[in-house]
């Protein structure tokens, strides 16, 4: 489920900004382009990031951002990657008065009501699965990004299977 | 039927998740719950009328908006870190 909404032209790999905004500037144009947001959603995106921020601590030595506002400003969902060369300081989502330094931002819209927390459920064992996470950081292209995903979704489907058969 | 109240900043995406995780995580434990789910501006018309026995936010809900009703943050349904001591920690409030 999440592999589709996965697109290769959503995946930035060694970027470099100094600020979150850049970040976001940057991932917009690319969303824009490519029809998956409205032109509203820059501004919605930076304000709701200001008023509740999306930084986590994932518990494993590293931090993310998930960026995401409102469906209504987006057409289409999509989760888009960026892996950063050098952490940008973000706020935590639980504290916003606390920086947290991050080096992948995970920006996200889901339009579908009913997939909804399906998807959500997905998309947050993704980002708590450690080796996961570190591959991506460590992948040199986009595809290589959605074969470490797929390998991972391939992998779980098998174990399914297999548990199934027993 | 204890009552629960999940809320986050505007999307409902973290809120979300963190309903999904906990109402499996109660109804394993057995208990009998009712869920409700609102942007942090709408928790105090919720209080008035969801009347929940506990609130769980998953970012920073200013604890004076929830008139002494328990709150217990949720963020880590969505970073796994901490998760089943917040179970713990809901549990032990909604079964007293």
């Amino acid at each position: 489920m999440i592999l589709s909404l996965v697109d290769k032209d959503l995946i930035f790999l060694n970027k470099k900004f100094d600020h979150q905004k850049e970040v976001f500037e940057y991932m917009y144009q690319k969303l824009y382009k490519k029809g998956y947001v409205k032109i509203n959603f820059i501004a919605e995106i930076l304000k709701r990031e200001r008023k509740f921020p999306t930084g986590l601590e994932l518990g494993y030595g590293l931090n993310i951002a998930i960026p995401h506002t409102d469906p209504e400003y987006a057409k289409e969902s999509f989760i888009a990657i960026m892996v950063l060369n050098e952490p940008i300081k973000f706020q935590k989502m639980d504290d916003p008065e606390v920086d947290v330094e991050v080096k992948m931002v995970i920006m996200l819209a889901i339009t579908e009501q009913g997939k909804h927390v399906e998807i959500l459920g997905e998309l947050m064992n993704f980002i708590q699965d450690q080796d996961l996470i570190e591959s991506i950081l460590n992948a040199q292209t986009p595809i290589n990004v959605i074969e470490e995903i797929k390998k991972k979704y391939d992998f779980v489907l098998k174990g399914l299977h297999k548990s199934n058969g027993n | 039927m204890k009552k629960i109240l999940v809320c986050c900043g505007t999307s409902m995406i973290t809120s979300s998740v963190a309903r999904n995780k906990l109402q499996t995580a109660l109804s394993k434990e057995g208990m009998e719950t009712k869920f409700e789910q609102c942007k942090f501006t709408e928790v105090p018309s919720m209080i008035k009328s969801f009347k929940p026995d506990v609130i769980v936010p998953t970012g920073p809900l200013d604890e004076k908006v929830a008139e002494g009703i328990p709150v217990v943050k949720g963020l880590a349904f969505v970073t796994g870190v901490g998760e089943k001591e917040t179970i713990q920690k809901i549990l032990s409030i909604i079964k007293e």
